[in-house]
């Protein structure tokens, strides 16, 4: 699931200083934590503000890789927004869009609805992408409470409206507190099932901060922290009443100590309410560490507050494990929890009974403050990010859409129609709204929907019907029948890479020999083993990259790095070079099992490799069709084979190129173990000789039972294949690594049971097969003796089986569900470069 | 009449004493030998008087005293004893030793001896007997008395108990003590069959248990005019005492942890040479890494001349024919076998790069030089490794392909709505 996170919250001027802007980045950074490789969470951020750009990837940094953040820009506005709305924000709104569509998310979350009245912000809308499940944050509606208070101002109130309306057309809301959702259900009218409550949680600084010594600011005698800002809601007045009602000797033990900034004028009216009562001194703007100070050195905090969307500088206080006494009405009991501590705002008679029973009582007052803290350790960014995610799981799952997503292409042609007007009325040049456009969308070098694109280079020049390219053929063909049903707007386009860029295919069914041009958000599959060209591939990849999209790379198997001795020296040069380019370049490496994708982690992890940061590893399962002839020139089967399958006895079959990875010799020495106790069994080899096998193909022309007991039949017909299948015992794969295990996979789709090697891919996909271990003769011979015998017997209906649509099926999962396995974070510091690399990237600098 | 009783109680039956004697005592030769110790304080006192031996046993103190000319009487309760006494021709007689010195009228005596009979009387007895001795002597005669020494935690502990007859261990000090209240002049304590001290058995708990002597003699000598006779006897200082055994085992014990301390201090110093050679190794290591990748460089340096000279000096007649002297084909060759990106010909593919793709040896000094990788075609493949943090991919703005295109668009756009 791909969330999209607008965090404008924390960089708007008028939020970002606030509850809204620390809240926007705790979500965030308590969303990103949530570590399933599933959740694809990206940020967008505006870039008309770009000095908080890179603190808040900094501050992200750990958690989110840089390529899960997104710029988008608008052009600036008016200050203040007209009463009936800013045009510009229209063009806004289509940027944002045009950039929402190049993500293709399941859900957009926006930290907070009430932007676009300052300079730069874009107002926050539902932007109105089909198949998209958009989301906010609702903190409270503290301005409906008081309206003639916070939306006197004509303009204010019109921008406040219109930005009600928005977030009622949200399709899910998450809230801070229960008691902001009750509110937002009776007062707008919304179904309880669309908003989901979150809760929130304080820094963690406020949580581990150490304990320090009382700072010079702090009073040297006791004192009460009293906090809450100049907000006439924050009842401040209250905790003046109440403390002058406290016994004299209270009175003049304890004095009130008020942190935060207040204006002039409520200051003066504190003093003034106080009078000889008492003493309070004020600490003014305080930053977080001042703040922790003067919590751990407070005797008790009061909070008197009477409306709050969550009350966070309570349980600031809960956290530090100081007894805070607060008012029970909005969120407050939810937060603070302990009757105890809560009293009725209007009445400050209660609240001087509370304060005077904790003063007097010590003991009392550490136990509360010890129960606080344990109560706001369960406030966690951990959890809040936790709890939003699972919200809009359930929300994207309750709407009933379909896990694959699709394309949310957004028509250019309608974005450029609804910024016509602004621009028609001289809000904003036509320069501008283009630029806009051009970034936010990262738009390529053609307008269109993103298409899958498939490198089919290597195939399409020549096609030699190895294993590689035959799953490139049959996924190209299911791709393309999947992804080009009318319901899906993604089109699958083979094509060509060169140094020149790329061409469609027409091996693989274009018309004609066309170039290809990127368009904004596309997928580039290398599925084909284009390894020894892939440096002439740069250019096509970077502009790819530059457009928004994102390249994936199939690795079928890792035989050259970890089993080089079967290989052509020349071949493990070439597919070093081209792993380590892959893994820089690639956003995702997709395997043809989960053990090759755990090689591959184990590789990367072992050497240190440099790769991308939040590089996606994934796997799908590959299908097996028995192969269709299509006007194969059907050879009459030989006669060696008609007499071999003539005679008795049970047969053993290996099917494939004979390699040295393959380990012919192990079933021929385990099933001459058995001849030698006089077994009838024979064993039956079919495919043509590899290469560095010169050995084995020596002793197996020269063995005295070829022809009777052993026959090896190079280049089999399809119609032989058949036959085999059909016909023998249990095929034999006695292989030392293996990508996937077609061979088994092909087998078992016919019926026919297996002896595997107990290697981890083959347990994967062999299901019912039965296993020996690598290169042990004589245990291969006792499971072919069993067999024989009845006493075992493999199960091929347990093997997975999967057609090439159910393979392709699942390769689409991977790459439009986010089916992914794991995310590998790299920090940029312990890769090891080769000296030429370094080199080279130095002179790149 | 009830010492008499208990004196009788001692001899259990006749045979039994003289095989216990057999056994741990020892036999006759090496009792005599180990009695030739008292022979400096015997000799001077021959001419004085006779000698009486109390508890005398097989006789053998007896025989000796005869071999140094002195008249000797024994006597003793223990008839297989005194048979054995008496076959040796030895005058001996059944009597209990406090009887026997009542007898003797006052200063009569030379010598008086009680060897290993201390230790069955009880003290009381043994009071008298030391009473009755100083009575019985001559003036400058010696009382002898020999008894296992308790001091010898072995002896004292477990094979004085061996013997069931056996009061109780008697500490040299307390008949030393007892020679004095009984009236004798001066006395000397003589510690008898211990082990010599040699450095190696010092030290361990075993020599400070078996090396202090196993038994001791109180000689005590009456005062008398003839002490003088004795004086150089009465010198010696025989044996190992407890103390003397205890204070040699805690100074070879001191010894040794002087000798561990010593071993320790020498230890740390090569502990610290040690570490200064190390500093100096590897400082020595670095100086060493640093010539190397100085030596690396120059050797880089170098390695191109190098290629370069050797490739100058080993062409064929051939190759200076067709290659210049930087090893480029001349103009001609190159425009046949070569398209101008730097890429072979297909034609001519085999005759430039052999099976492995690789350039022929003609072919390969120049295919390496720089001059041919700046060429389009082996720059492309040989393009570096990206930087791996570039910021996030930006596209060009203004140059941007679609940009004019939108622009026509909107303004196409502009104008309808400007129309309405």
């Amino acid at each position: 699931m791909r969330i999209v996170l607008d965090l404008q919250g924390a960089q708007t001027l008028g939020s970002r200083n606030r509850g809204i802007g620390r809240y926007s980045k705790g979500l965030a950074s308590g969303m990103a934590r949530v570590s399933n490789p599933e959740i694809d969470l990206r940020i967008m951020l505006n870039g008309a503000f770009p000095d908080t750009i890179e603190p808040i990837i900094e501050s992200l940094s750990a958690d989110l890789p840089r390529s899960a953040f997104s710029i988008y820009s608008a052009p600036a506005g008016t200050y203040p927004p007209p009463v009936n709305g800013d045009p510009v924000q229209t063009v806004a709104r289509e940027a944002v869009r045009l950039h929402l569509a190049k993500l293709e998310p399941d859900v957009v979350l926006t930290t907070s609805v009430m932007e676009g009245f300052g300079q730069g912000d874009v107002a926050a809308s539902t932007f109105g992408l089909p198949d998209v499940l958009s989301a906010a944050i609702l903190y409270d509606l503290t301005p409906l409470h008081d309206p003639e208070v916070y939306l006197g101002d004509i303009r204010t109130r019109a921008f406040y409206e219109r930005q009600i309306e928005t977030l009622r057309s949200f399709d899910a809301l998450l809230s801070i507190s229960e008691a902001s959702r009750l509110d937002a259900i009776s007062r707008l009218d919304l179904n309880p099932d669309t908003i989901i409550t979150i809760n929130a949680a304080t820094d963690a600084i406020f949580q581990n901060g150490p304990r320090q010594s009382r700072s010079e600011k702090l009073p040297k005698n006791s004192y009460i922290l009293l906090l809450g800002g100049t907000d006439p809601n924050k009842n401040l007045m209250h905790a003046i009443n109440a403390f002058s009602r406290l016994p004299e000797n209270l009175r003049q033990r304890w004095v009130i100590l008020h942190a935060g900034v207040l204006s002039e004028k409520v200051r003066y009216e504190l003093v003034e309410g106080l009078g000889d009562s008492g003493e309070i001194y004020f600490l003014g703007h305080v930053t977080d560490v001042l703040l922790i100070n003067a919590i751990d050195h407070a005797d008790l905090v009061l909070f008197p507050s009477r409306l709050e969307g969550f009350g966070l500088p309570a349980l600031e206080a809960m956290s530090r494990g100081t007894p805070v006494l607060a008012s029970n009405s909005t969120s407050l009991p939810e937060v603070v929890g302990d009757d105890a501590l809560l009293s009725d705002p209007d009445d400050p008679s209660a609240l001087t009974k509370n304060i005077e029973r904790l003063l007097l009582d010590p003991a009392y007052r550490t136990e509360l403050g010890v129960r606080a803290r344990d109560r706001a350790i369960r406030f966690s960014w951990d959890n809040v990010g936790r709890t939003a995610i699972t919200a809009l799981d359930a929300s994207v799952r309750s709407r009933g859409g379909k896990r694959l997503r699709r394309p949310s292409f957004y028509e250019i042609n309608a974005a450029l129609k609804a910024c016509a007007g602004p621009v028609a009325m001289g809000a904003v040049t036509r320069e501008a709204t283009i630029d806009s456009l051009i970034f936010s969308g990262s738009l390529g070098r053609e307008i269109g929907p993103p298409r899958l694109l498939i490198d089919v280079t290597q195939t399409s020049e020549q096609d030699h019907g190895t294993g590689i390219q035959r799953v490139v053929n049959r996924t190209v063909e299911h791709l393309q029948e999947q992804l080009g049903t009318a319901q899906n707007a993604r089109q699958a386009l083979p094509v060509v890479i060169s140094s020149e860029g790329m061409r469609t295919a027409p091996s693989f069914g274009a018309a004609e020999d066309t170039p290809v041009l990127s368009r904004a958000g596309e997928t580039l599959l290398m599925l084909d083993s284009s390894w020894s060209q892939y440096l002439d591939f740069t250019g096509t990849f970077k502009d790819v990259r530059r457009y928004g999209g994102r390249i994936v790379t199939v690795v079928y198997d890792l035989v050259p790095l970890l089993h080089s001795n079967v290989v052509h020296v020349g071949m493990i040069e070439v597919f070093e070079r081209w792993f380590r380019r892959a893994l820089v370049e690639s956003h995702g490496i997709v395997c043809i099992s989960r053990a090759v994708a755990d090689d591959v982690v184990a590789y990367i992890r072992d050497r240190a490799l440099p790769h991308r940061d939040g590089l996606r590893i994934g796997w799908w399962h590959l299908g097996s069709d028995l192969p269709i002839s299509k006007g194969d020139y059907v050879r009459p089967p030989r006669a060696a084979l008609e007499d071999f399958w003539d005679r008795p006895g049970p047969v053993f079959l290996m099917i494939g190129t004979i390699e040295p990875r393959k380990r012919h010799e192990v079933a021929l020495d385990a099933i001459e173990k058995l001849w030698a106790r006089g077994s009838m069994a024979r064993l039956l080899i079919m495919g043509r000789e590899g290469w560095n096998i010169a050995e084995l193909t020596d002793r197996l022309r020269k063995h005295p039972e070829m022809g009777r007991k052993l026959l090896w039949v190079e280049e089999p017909s399809d119609s032989e294949l058949t036959r085999g299948y059909a016909a023998a015992t249990s095929l034999l794969f006695p292989s030392v690594y293996e990508g996937y295990g077609l061979p088994v996979v092909e087998a078992a789709r016919a019926g026919l049971g297996a002896i595997c090697s107990d290697i981890p891919v083959l347990r994967e996909v062999g299901g019912g097969a039965l296993y020996a271990p690598v290169d042990d003769v004589p245990a291969w011979a006792k499971v072919m003796d069993d067999v024989i015998a009845g006493r075992r017997r493999a199960n091929p209906s347990d093997t997975l089986a999967l057609s090439w649509s159910e393979s392709t099926a699942q390769l689409l999962e991977v790459l439009y569900a986010d089916r992914w396995y794991k995310v590998l974070r790299w920090d940029g510091t312990h890769g090891i470069l080769t000296p030429d690399e370094a080199y080279a990237a130095k002179q790149n600098q | 009449m009830q010492k008499q009783s208990r004196s009788k109680a001692v001899a259990v039956s006749d045979t039994f004493y003289r095989d216990f004697e057999a056994k741990f005592r020892g036999d006759r030769s090496t009792i005599s030998d180990r009695l030739r110790v008292y022979l400096p304080f015997v000799r001077p006192l021959v001419a004085e008087g006779n000698a009486l031996d109390l508890g005398c046993g097989r006789g053998e103190w007896l025989e000796l005293l005869a071999e140094a000319g002195m008249n000797a009487h024994g006597v003793d309760l223990d008839n297989g004893m005194l048979g054995e006494a008496r076959k040796r021709g030895l005058s001996v007689e059944k009597k209990d030793a406090l009887e026997a010195l009542r007898a003797t009228p006052d200063g009569t005596l030379a010598i008086v001896s009680i060897f290993h009979l201390a230790e069955h009387l009880p003290f009381d007895v043994l009071r008298a007997l030391f009473t009755e001795a100083a009575r019985v002597l001559r003036p400058g005669g010696v009382l002898i008395a020999e008894t296992p020494n308790p001091e010898n935690l072995v002896v004292g502990l477990i094979n004085f108990h061996l013997d069931a007859t056996h009061v109780r261990p008697i500490p040299p000090i307390l008949m030393s003590f007892l020679a004095d209240y009984s009236g004798f002049a001066r006395n000397t304590t003589l510690r008898l069959q211990g082990k010599t001290p040699c450095s190696e058995t010092a030290g361990d708990l075993m020599s400070l248990l078996t090396d202090v002597s196993l038994d001791y003699a109180i000689v005590a000598q009456t005062k008398g005019t003839e002490m003088g006779a004795l004086d150089e006897a009465f010198a010696l200082e025989l044996g190992t005492n407890l103390i003397d055994g205890v204070a040699r085992f805690d100074r070879s014990g001191m010894q040794q942890r002087q000798f561990t301390e010593g071993l320790q201090d020498r230890i740390k110093g090569l502990e610290s040479d040690f570490k200064a050679w190390h500093h100096k190794t590897e400082g020595l290591q670095d100086r060493i890494k640093g010539l190397e990748s100085d030596f690396k460089a120059w050797h880089h340096k170098t390695e191109a001349f190098q290629a370069n000279a050797s490739y100058r000096l080993d062409r064929s007649f051939i190759e200076r024919l067709f290659f210049r002297a930087s090893g480029r084909p001349v103009r001609a060759l190159r425009r046949v076998l070569f398209h101008s990106s730097g890429k072979p010909r297909g034609i001519f593919r085999k005759w430039v790069l052999d099976q492995q793709r690789e350039p022929r040896r003609a072919f390969a000094h120049w295919m390496a030089s720089k001059e041919y990788i700046s060429l389009p075609w082996p720059a492309s493949r040989c393009a570096p490794l990206q930087p791996l943090l570039e910021p996030t991919e930006k596209i060009e703005i203004d140059g941007h392909p679609l940009r004019v295109e939108l622009l026509k668009k909107l303004d196409m756009l502009v104008k309808k709505e400007r129309k309405f």
